[in-house]
């Protein structure tokens, strides 16, 4: 594991949603999806994971390399890629049968909403300029009024 | 608890009570608390579980929707063993002459009835979503004037002080100068309780854009006008309402600081957070010791005489769920009240094999088929913000058009494509996953990509009228039973050329529409949906709209109906079938308003039963 | 702390202005003991402290009716000239407290609970106000009744399209009243008293029987004491007798560890956390514009100012989760720092 598995999870995590790295602390929810992730996939593919992550984000063209290294790669492509969708919606996808069949299969690798507070928590709301539907009323009128965007980082 | 003898000893048997009512839904409640109220002794059987008895409990339901995988209306609800309900993941496409077996429901077809309801105390308004329309005049006589469907035996005239008395039970927002439409009156100084619902800015949007301006139907040019939608949620309250004495929004069960005031949840079905949106656990708040509600217990038989006649009796069984279900109680009393919802009432009454002369029980039920039209606007509109829907267009729902198709409301509605599509979820899972290319988004691009899209997502509700059927019903049958050895439902159901008309004449509108607005259509209708169906050609899928009416429908006679117009049940002197079964047709409006104003008039002809004045 | 010169309606409304800015002054303090207790399962405890949060806002809500009742202008952002009254800045004494205590914004703990009780605590039976020297809130609101008692009924003339009722004001903390003479300003006066300390030296519960016609509540004192102390009180407790209920059982652990009195400067300029604090600054600040608007013949505009609110909510727990990573295993929080609009 890298020295520090939740900054690194967290500087990954913010490099493949999009989001500051604050905010996704500011969510409450960075060492729980490292916890989830860790749990089900397990601590090499984590480990690989996050080495991989630090490297491409101090490379000189981040974006690419983390494409290259992380999101194209068949081991972590698709962990990567349920990283995004549990920061995004707060629910984990069962990884595809194939990755299952060569990276191995856990019985918690299943399909659902992680926990009433990872809802509350995605990103998706956020970058749609809502609030989690059930969750976070912006108060009386406030749909009334014209729509905005929170500023991206 | 049998029956008691006379305690002076004459040897007549007592009934245990004046009054039992099977169901602790919105008619139950307002029935409890209005009875036991009057000194009447009341007992309440509930099939479902209690509900929202606290705060804290209430939170437990809520916090059980944030984390459910599939956000569906009764998501929230704990649904027991013994006492299932119809969930919406059960609904099938239907092969012909194979009825779909799936869930509680039994589905022979040719197509399937698509709605849910929640056996529960508080019932299916815990998740409905508040919108309070009064029926139109020419709704109650939409045979005389159209030659189809059947009369009511009350005008709306009859009804209107019961609408204002129904407009304070479930704390109505709404602005009157709105709502005089289409030959609805109301007193010169009658106010809503609270002003309306501020109309989104999606429903500025529209406004703006097309008020006053027509479409081409039905042979000529219909005008078109966005009106806010009056709805039970809380709002401003109007000082000028009853005469200047104001109004007092109420808040939570439990917790009457909590939803004072809509916040823009956007959750109203399945659960308000904040109780905001009326529920039945605020009527039940208020229910006085005169009224004993006993839970779980399911109310297996009437019994009765096997003829016209009063009824003897009620059985019910009093479970709890992993233990075996005790044998049946017996309770007797001077009236009887079915509020059950019309599918439970009509299930039971055909179970306990009521007599039924003229063979109307359980028929002629209905639903709003609804069908949801979707496109994306130029601009943000900001989706997924406010209450479901906010406003509509409500002046399409009468007119000469209706001797020949059905006539519809349309809901603009506020979240985005969540209903069609599953948005904003199937939009994050395509994005990320690159829509099966191969190259997903990621990072920045990702985030752009959502914020540029989804705002943008808007959708349109249509509710379409089905004329009362014989051959759409419930029925029983001893093949298929539930946990409780009980017959479950067994609905036969079809969409008329009538109301598929009413779909074309749709149509029309929201092409025309998507137009003027500039939008880009994205309307789908596969054939692998279960409410799939062709009109000239043209595919449609409908979803039920969870308004279910008409199973032991209301008339002037008993050759032509089950209950009376005060919902007595003509043949059956001591028993009252109440709630939306007894609608007997179901025009446009959502039927809850009608549903809740009828309680009153049936509450004169109680308390003349009872002696009470 | 007024020239003899002051008129004595000048001499009310000026007390009643402080008495706006002792009410803004302990409203953070309560919210981010409140807030920092959001991702925990302390209920009882939350919801009690949030209680007192929303009546502290009904405390302000009356205040400013009462000011605006007898003509005059509330003032809840700085005049642009004048530059008052500043908001406070944390840590701060209260005004008019004679520096009696310092307050500080903390998370939940027994530290800010001893402080929350000496911000409510009652007024000693007899203990007459001294002016400028005002040693507890309630003997502040006494010197208020007097001054109304030596002006007399003729003082209330501010315009009614100014009161701020429950058409705007919802929530809990009770019923805002529209104030238009002395029986409806000594409600408000009542309501302010006894919800905070309770009837002095008789009872820990409040007026609320007599006032709103609902179960009596806990004086806020009381609230404060209770958790404190870590136990309940009961219906048949004294203020002699303390708690003697329930233990009340509280997880520090789950409350989020805002370091004290945070600062946007706290942070290096360009640094994300220092973005997001001046960010919840702003939105602090606008609420303030906006109640003050509210306040001054706008009362409307408290539709806007709750929205306003539940966004600082939101940008405060957010905040309060950001772990500060230097070693202090302490947490950013919001700063409460008045940040002057600019115009744009």
């Amino acid at each position: 594991m890298t020295e520090a598995p939740a900054q690194s999870f967290a500087a990954l995590s913010a490099a493949l949603t999009g989001f500051r790295v604050a905010e996704l602390w500011g969510t409450g929810q960075v060492e729980p999806y490292l916890a989830a992730v860790l749990a089900t996939v397990g601590d090499d593919v984590v480990a690989r994971l996050l080495r991989e992550g630090d490297e491409a984000l101090g490379s000189p063209d981040p974006r690419q390399a983390l494409q290259e290294r992380v999101l194209d790669d068949d081991r972590l492509g698709p962990v990567a890629r349920n990283v995004i969708v549990l920061w995004y919606l707060g629910q984990w996808d069962p990884l595809p049968q194939d990755w299952r069949n060569r990276f191995g299969a856990s019985p918690l690798d299943v399909a659902g909403v992680v926990s009433p507070a990872a809802y509350r928590s995605g990103l998706v709301w956020r970058a749609i300029g809502a609030h989690p539907m059930g969750a976070e009323g912006p108060g009386y009128g406030s749909w009334a009024t014209a729509p905005t965007l929170p500023a991206a980082g | 608890m049998g029956d008691r003898t006379d305690p002076a000893g004459g040897g007549i048997a007592v009934a245990d009570y004046d009054v039992v009512i099977v169901g602790a839904g919105p008619v139950g409640a307002l029935l409890a608390r209005e009875l036991g109220d009057d000194g009447t002794q009341v007992l309440v059987l509930e099939a479902g579980p209690a509900a929202g008895r606290t705060w804290a409990e209430y939170q437990a339901n809520v916090e059980q929707y944030l984390g459910s995988d599939a956000k569906v209306p009764n998501s929230p609800y704990y649904t027991p063993q013994y006492a299932p309900s119809p969930n919406v993941l059960d609904i099938r496409k239907l092969k012909d002459g194979v009825p779909s077996d799936a869930g509680y429901f039994v589905q022979k077809g040719p197509l399937p009835f698509s709605s849910d309801y929640l056996r529960s105390q508080g019932g299916t308004m815990l998740h409905w979503l508040a919108t309070c329309l009064r029926m139109v005049p020419n709704d109650f006589e939409q045979q005389s004037r159209y030659g189809k469907g059947v009369d009511w035996p009350i005008s709306y005239d009859e009804l209107r002080a019961h609408y204002a008395r129904a407009e304070f039970e479930l704390g109505v927002s709404a602005n009157v100068e709105d709502q005089a439409y289409l030959g609805i009156t109301f007193p010169e100084d009658y106010v809503f309780p609270m002003v309306r619902i501020p109309p989104s800015y999606l429903d500025q949007h529209i406004a703006n854009t097309i008020n006053g301006s027509t479409v081409p139907l039905d042979g000529g040019d219909a005008k078109l006008l966005v009106s806010s939608t009056p709805q039970a949620r809380n709002s401003i309250p109007n000082p000028d309402y009853d005469g200047g004495k104001g109004y007092r929004p109420r808040g939570a069960h439990g917790a009457p600081y909590e939803g004072l005031r809509c916040e823009g949840n956007s959750s109203c079905i399945p659960i308000c957070p904040v109780q905001a949106k009326y529920n039945p656990l605020k009527t039940w708040e208020q229910v006085g010791p005169n009224v004993e509600v006993r839970t779980q217990c399911v109310v297996s038989q009437v019994l009765h005489l096997g003829k016209a006649g009063p009824v003897q009796g009620l059985e019910y069984i009093d479970y709890t769920d992993g233990a075996p279900p005790s044998k049946p109680e017996r309770v007797t009393a001077d009236l009887y009240i079915l509020a059950g919802g019309s599918i439970e009432n009509a299930k039971l009454l055909l179970g306990s094999d009521v007599p039924n002369t003229y063979d109307h029980i359980g028929r002629h039920l209905m639903d709003h088929p609804y069908v949801i039209a979707w496109a994306s606007m130029p601009e943000n509109i900001g989706a997924f913000r406010g209450p479901s829907s906010t406003s509509g267009i409500e002046i399409l729902r009468d007119g000469s058009f209706r001797s020949d198709r059905a006539a519809f409301r349309m809901e603009i509605d506020n979240w985005g494509w969540d209903f069609c599509t599953f948005a904003p979820y199937t939009d994050v899972e395509a994005a990320v996953h690159g829509n099966g290319n191969g190259k997903g988004l990621f990072g920045s691009a990702l985030r752009d990509h959502l914020a540029d899209t989804v705002p943008r997502q808007f959708r349109f509700g249509f509710l379409y009228e089905q004329l009362p059927s014989r051959g759409n019903r419930v029925e029983v049958d001893n093949r298929y039973l539930d946990a409780l050895g009980l017959p479950r439902p067994v609905i036969t159901y079809d969409v008329d050329t009538y109301t598929r008309a009413g779909m074309a004449a749709s149509r029309s509108l929201w092409e025309k529409l998507f137009a003027v607005l500039g939008a880009e259509d994205h309307t789908k209708f596969s054939p692998t949906d279960p409410g799939y169906l062709t009109h000239d050609g043209k595919p449609y899928t409908y979803h039920g709209a969870g308004h279910n009416v008409g199973t032991h429908r209301m008339g002037d006679h008993p050759e032509n109906s089950v209950v009376d117009s005060y919902q007595r049940c003509w043949e059956h002197e001591n028993l009252y079938l109440v709630g939306c079964g007894s609608l007997p047709t179901i025009a446009t409006s959502n039927p809850s308003l009608t549903m809740t104003a009828l309680i009153f008039r049936t509450l004169e002809s109680l308390r003349d039963d009872l002696g009470i004045r | 702390m007024t020239a003899s010169t002051t008129t004595p309606l000048e001499t009310l409304r000026e007390h009643l202005q402080t008495a706006i800015e002792i009410e803004w002054s302990t409203i953070p303090p309560y919210l981010c003991a409140l807030w920092s207790l959001a991702d925990g399962p302390n209920e009882y405890v939350a919801g009690n402290v949030e209680e007192v949060a929303m009546e502290e806002m009904l405390h302000l809500t009356l205040a400013c009716n009462l000011l605006n009742a007898i003509g005059g202008r509330p003032r809840l952002v700085p005049d642009p000239v004048t530059q008052l009254p500043q908001p406070p800045s944390y840590p701060t004494y209260l005004p008019h407290s004679d520096d009696a205590f310092l307050v500080n914004l903390l998370p939940f703990s027994s530290e800010a609970l001893e402080t929350f009780c000496l911000i409510e605590r009652p007024a000693a039976p007899g203990a007459p106000p001294e002016p400028g020297r005002y040693r507890t809130i309630a003997q502040f609101y006494a010197a208020v009744r007097e001054l109304l008692d030596e002006l007399g009924p003729d003082i209330f003339t501010g315009p009614p399209e100014r009161q701020v009722d429950q058409r705007y004001y919802y929530g809990s903390g009770g019923e805002a009243t529209a104030i238009h003479d002395r029986p409806s300003a000594d409600g408000a006066l009542e309501v302010i008293v006894d919800q905070g300390e309770g009837i002095p030296g008789e009872s820990i519960w409040d007026a609320d029987e007599n006032v709103f016609g609902e179960g009596g509540e806990l004086a806020h004192y009381f609230v404060f004491d209770e958790l404190y102390r870590g136990r309940r009180y009961t219906k048949d407790d004294t203020p002699s007798s303390g708690p003697t209920g329930d233990p009340i059982l509280l997880d520090y652990g789950s409350v989020l560890p805002m370091r004290p009195n945070p600062k946007a400067e706290d942070y290096a300029e360009g640094t994300e956390l220092r973005e997001l604090t001046e960010t919840c600054n702003a939105t602090y600040s606008r609420m303030l514009v906006e109640l003050d608007a509210a306040f001054n013949g706008e009362p409307s505009r408290l539709v806007v100012a709750v929205q306003t609110m539940l966004q600082l909510r939101g940008e405060s727990l957010a905040l309060m989760r950001i772990p500060l990573g230097d070693g202090s295993g302490l947490n950013a929080g919001p700063a409460f720092q008045w940040r002057a609009p600019t115009a744009t």
